[in-house]
């Protein structure tokens, strides 16, 4: 019985190969999409379960109600506190905090790292880390000290043993490696190649140790096996109260535990950014609605079909077959279609992987595609996904009358044709929003890109600068690259800043005017960059009135207050909002001071001049008002700018003067152009899922529509015929249909406007400076699927209509 | 008028290869009343859909009014029978989704004729039929004698030349086969040529001239008998 069911199944398969193959094709990308889906939902569950007994490790946030500010970190007095408080109840707990770029070198190998994270050597307790080579004892404990990961370990020292070694940061300090340990894997929810000893910081900022309001740690504790973790939360209040003056009422400090970390959290300063559980669950949405439409069409193919195999039934009912056994067969048969889909699938997943982690930014390699769990899971799977999408096919056709079926009178319901046009209309105007979506985030791409930053970004090339041994002054180092580079006629001009134009300024500080008092009320938040002499000449930033600083007319660099001198000095340039912002007009700002509170004094800045505006980062960034100060040292980022059409000429002397001076540094020379594009890469990416998943959607949406077309035209076999007859042509049929179909899309289009409005509107309000959502945008998304779907019909009713109209009308 | 010769018509499925015409020979003036009659299975309907030009025929020759059809296309067929002939089913094969008046109108629809003649036209021939009050029902609220008068009133509305009716009284009950016969032979009466399959020998009677087929094959051509009385 079984097998015989097999052969029909099969032999149905072949006689209908198109029908077929678009059936199988369907099910194997909804499939696939699943699959795919799943693996990056089950990844992200897998965050820091990585550490032993990862559930009794949790992290103290620092909250500040008033302020409706919640951050990752806390300052350094709360560990002791804590420890000492609950010492029964906490195995271990550690500080963590602090990453930057830094240089480190090895002889003449010299690496920039980019995770770098200070820890105290109580980290190897919380969060049992575990040490390849080098003792436990003493491992962090001293300022100057590293641990490093095997694969850096490698990467500095080659096959040699690190253990004992020193390893100097940014050319000059010597760090001594005090331990190796494994490499951490990517599902945590922090990365790191080097650990530096807390204590190194105490060199740097004495002082700040003992602030309580210097939040620039991560406190990690590890409970003992046993301990409620909310009961030691509820003491926390309590503890709180007991720091007095130090912190205020609207405080409080929470736990996290870290396995949360990844999906849960969204506080401020986090050290990466993390996932998240609404991504995850809106992926698991699109993963089940995805196969749920592909189910449906699979479905409306299938019935679509069914008068075709009408006379089958029939005959097999008047032979004695039963109902229960029609529909096993018809269920057998879709378990089967599925299980081709799913071979499909499981090739699909495999050769799309690469991409895919790529796409969602997620190293996957740890994941492996074949174990039994899997094998299982795609085995479930097919009986299940076969068994549902055939389950309506299959209660259609057990159901057809034997004696109606026979003489051809299988009549199909109106009211599913019309639960059917209902689908093809949400999977157009999902095609559709997602279309809509898709050419907003590309123009206004295009059109950030091509916003006038109010800064001269042609022909510049941006290096770091990093001291060295050699140079140890960075000032000094400056002006040596500026002089050096100036001597060729292709370098027109050299400048530099504290940081790059193309991210927000990092730095806010708070202004008061020279008239006012230092008090609370009195205080400015404005934005600031640190620069030497030339940056605005450099950079064609446009003077209102006053002047650029000039060394000549006696601008000198900031000196801050110290103990023996309570008020320092120094000199500004505003923009035209900051002067706005402190209440004065670009006139009236020239020569007047504005002083920025400073322990243990303040310091008092001459306006110098005042300049346009200019946007700082992406368009993104609300970026109005900029104050400048003239400082020395902080010639973080060299920026020379070549002759027109000396690129080449200008390169090659870049790189001449790079390797004089840093002989054994790599060259992280980058066009500004490129910079400002990269601040887009986000929307980029965003642009490049819109097109995938709009591409898929329409796929399957035209999917569902030739599925639908196919059971109109067959439920319309005997009219088309009957109009045939009356004289209608190939061309008459083909419109009848088309006009049918034209008007689904069109509604899905009176659906998708207002949801993609809406949407996009919302997401282009993330921009100061956006594109129109001109109308246009919108009738080209609608009018594209409406072209394709025109395509679809076209063939389907074409290939209806061309049969001899007789042949329509012979069932009798 | 028309013109058979040597016609035949093949059906080839998969295994089998049906001749379902071999070698026809007819001629057909205008005017006449032909009655199709034999077996079921025997070819009636083929022949009937070659000569209403709905389909081709294998091999032969066959002229209409002195045009040859025999070796044309599916749309030039089409624009050939367009306004010259008119279809009757035994199934009426009346459009489910469309008002009775819609269905009259169907046939002109596709001669672009304008709006105002085909709503005139359409009156006209349901008036003929005294089917007028029944303009916007629906095919299904009417009984099987109302639908064939549809169906005839379909025909007409194009004014053709010739009527092929397939088995046109198959479906009804006597009495309302009657009244299908006595239009017939009113229309044939006024000068339109009619072809028809029945099955039944009383209702050929009304024909001109039988034509008996068997295998495929004309076995013969007779006037029809004329001591069988009807008026
Ligand atoms: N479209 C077709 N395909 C295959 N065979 C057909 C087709 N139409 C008719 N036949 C075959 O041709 C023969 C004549 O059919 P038909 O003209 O319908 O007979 P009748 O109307 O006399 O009952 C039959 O054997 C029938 O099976
Ligand atoms: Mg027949």
């Amino acid at each position: 019985m079984l097998k015989s069911y097999f052969q029909i199944a099969i032999r149905n398969l072949l006689v209908n190969k198109l029908f077929s193959a678009i059936n199988i094709f369907g099910l194997a990308i909804g499939l696939a999409i699943c699959f795919l889906i799943l693996l990056f939902v089950r990844h992200e569950q897998t965050y820091d379960k990585y550490y032993e007994d990862a559930e009794n490790i949790y992290r103290v946030t620092r909250h500040y109600d008033d302020e409706d500010l919640h951050i990752a970190l806390i300052a350094p007095p709360f560990k002791e506190a804590i420890e000492a408080e609950f010492n029964s109840q906490i195995e271990s707990i550690s500080l963590m905090g602090w990453g930057f770029d830094l240089n480190l070198s090895v002889g003449e190998n010299t690496i920039e790292v980019t995770d770098m994270l200070m820890a105290d050597s109580d980290i190897f307790d919380t969060f049992n880390l575990k040490i390849i080579a080098g003792a436990r004892e003493g491992i962090l404990d001293r300022a100057g000290t590293m641990v490093l990961t095997a694969s850096l370990a490698k990467t500095l020292f080659g096959d040699e043993d690190p253990i004992g070694k020193y390893a100097f940061y940014n050319d000059q300090q010597p760090y001594e490696v005090t331990a190796v340990i494994e490499d951490q894997p990517e599902n945590t929810h922090f990365q790191f190649g080097v650990l530096i000893g807390y204590e190194t910081m105490r060199n740097w900022v004495p002082d700040e140790f003992n602030n309580w309001d210097v939040n620039y740690s991560y406190l990690y504790l590890r409970l003992k096996d046993g301990t409620d973790p909310n009961l030691l939360q509820s003491k926390f209040p309590a503890l709180m109260d007991s720091f007095g003056e130090n912190v205020t009422d609207d405080q409080s400090i929470q736990l996290q535990r870290i396995t949360d970390i990844h999906l849960h959290s969204n506080l401020s300063y986090e050290i990466a950014t993390n996932g998240s559980y609404l991504i995850v669950y809106s992926f698991s949405l699109i993963a089940i609605v995805i196969l749920l439409i592909a189910c449906i069409n699979f479905m409306n193919l299938s019935t679509a079909r069914a008068t075709q195999r009408a006379k089958e039934v029939g005959v097999r009912k008047a032979l004695g077959a039963s109902k229960t056994q029609l529909a096993m067969q018809f269920l057998i048969e879709s378990i089967l279609i599925t299980g081709i889909a799913m071979l499909f699938a499981c090739a699909l997943v495999e050769v799309s992987l690469p991409y895919f982690t790529q796409f969602i930014e997620r190293d996957m390699s740890g994941i492996t595609l074949y174990n039994t769990q899997t094998l299982i899971g795609v085995f479930i799977t097919t009986i299940l996904v076969g068994a549902f999408a055939g389950s309506y096919p299959a209660f259609y056709l057990a159901h057809f009358q034997p004696h109606k079926v026979l003489k051809g009178l299988a009549v199909q319901g109106k009211s599913t044709t019309n639960v059917r046009k209902l689908l093809v209309v949400f999977q157009f105007a999902i095609s559709i929003t997602l279309i809509v979506a898709t050419i907003v985030v590309i123009k206004q791409i295009d059109f950030a890109r091509n916003v006038d930053p109010g800064y001269d970004r042609a022909n510049n090339i941006t290096i770091p600068l990093f001291s060295s041994k050699e140079y140890p002054d960075r000032h000094v180092l400056y002006n040596t690259f500026r002089e050096q580079l100036l001597r060729h006629p292709a370098i027109s001009s050299v400048g530099a800043s504290q940081q790059l134009l193309t991210s927000p300024l990092q730095d806010i500080w708070s202004y008061v005017r020279e008239d006012e008092n230092i008090v609370a009320e009195n205080m400015i938040s404005i934005p600031t960059l640190n620069v030497p002499y030339h940056f605005h000449p450099h950079y064609n930033i446009e003077l209102v009135t006053g002047r650029y600083f000039s060394e000549e007319l006696g601008d000198t660099f900031v000196q801050i207050p110290t103990h023996e001198n309570l008020i320092g000095s120094g000199f500004a340039i505003v923009s035209r909002s900051a002067a706005s912002d402190l209440g004065y007009t670009p006139e009236e700002a020239i020569n007047k001071y504005i002083k920025i509170p400073f322990s243990p004094g303040y310091t008092n800045y001459k306006i110098v001049g005042v300049v346009e505006d200019i946007h700082f980062g992406s368009v993104r960034e609300d970026s109005q008002s900029q104050i400048y100060h003239l400082v020395k040292y902080e010639e973080r980022q060299l920026s020379i700018r070549y002759a027109p059409y000396q690129r080449k000429a200008a390169l090659e002397h870049i790189d001449k003067v790079f390797n004089e001076i840093f002989p054994n540094r790599v060259n992280n020379r980058s066009s500004l152009d490129d910079n400002f594009d990269a601040m887009y890469r986000q929307e980029e990416k965003q642009a490049k899922v819109f097109v995938f998943f709009s591409g898929l959607a329409i796929v399957v949406a035209s999917m569902g529509l030739f599925g639908l077309a196919s059971f109109t035209t067959e439920r319309r076999r005997k009219e088309i015929g009957i109009r045939k007859v009356m004289g209608a042509s190939i061309a008459d049929i083909v419109l009848l249909l088309t006009k049918e179909f034209s008007i689904l899309v069109i509604i899905a289009n009176l659906f998708a406007w207002p949801i993609a409005y809406i949407a996009m509107q919302n997401w282009l309000s993330q921009f100061t400076q956006r594109i129109d959502l001109h109308i246009g945008i919108f009738i080209l998304a609608g009018v594209l699927p409406l072209l394709l779907a025109w395509g679809i019909i076209a063939i389907q009713a074409t290939y209806s209509a061309m049969s001899t109209p007789v042949n329509n009308l012979r069932s009798e | 008028m028309i013109r058979l010769q040597n016609i035949n018509k093949i059906y080839r499925t998969s295994d089998i290869e049906t001749k379902a015409l071999n070698d026809i020979n007819i001629h057909i003036a205008k005017g006449e009343f032909i009655s199709i009659m034999g077996p079921s299975g025997c070819g009636k309907s083929t022949l009937l859909n070659t000569l209403g030009m709905l389909d081709s025929p294998s091999s032969g020759e066959y002229f209409f009014d002195d045009i040859p059809i025999h070796g044309l296309s599916e749309r030039q067929l089409a624009q050939q029978r367009k306004g010259k002939v008119g279809f009757i089913f035994q199934s009426f094969n009346l459009i489910d989704e469309l008002s009775v008046a819609d269905n009259v109108e169907l046939p002109l629809l596709y001669q672009k004729i304008g709006v105002k003649e085909r709503k005139m036209r359409v009156t006209e021939v349901l008036e003929q039929l005294n089917i007028g009050h029944r303009a916007s029902h629906m095919p299904q609220q009417l009984s099987g004698g109302q639908q064939q008068r549809v169906a005839i009133a379909r025909a007409l509305s194009t004014s053709p030349d010739v009527i092929m009716a397939d088995e046109p009284t198959g479906n009804l009950d006597s009495k309302n086969g009657d009244e299908v016969m006595t239009m017939l032979s009113e229309l044939n009466k006024i000068g339109t040529t009619i072809m028809m399959v029945t099955h039944s020998p009383y209702h050929a009677e009304y024909a001109d001239r039988i034509i008996q087929l068997f295998d495929g094959q004309v076995v013969s051509q007779n006037k029809a008998k004329v001591d069988v009385s009807h008026a």
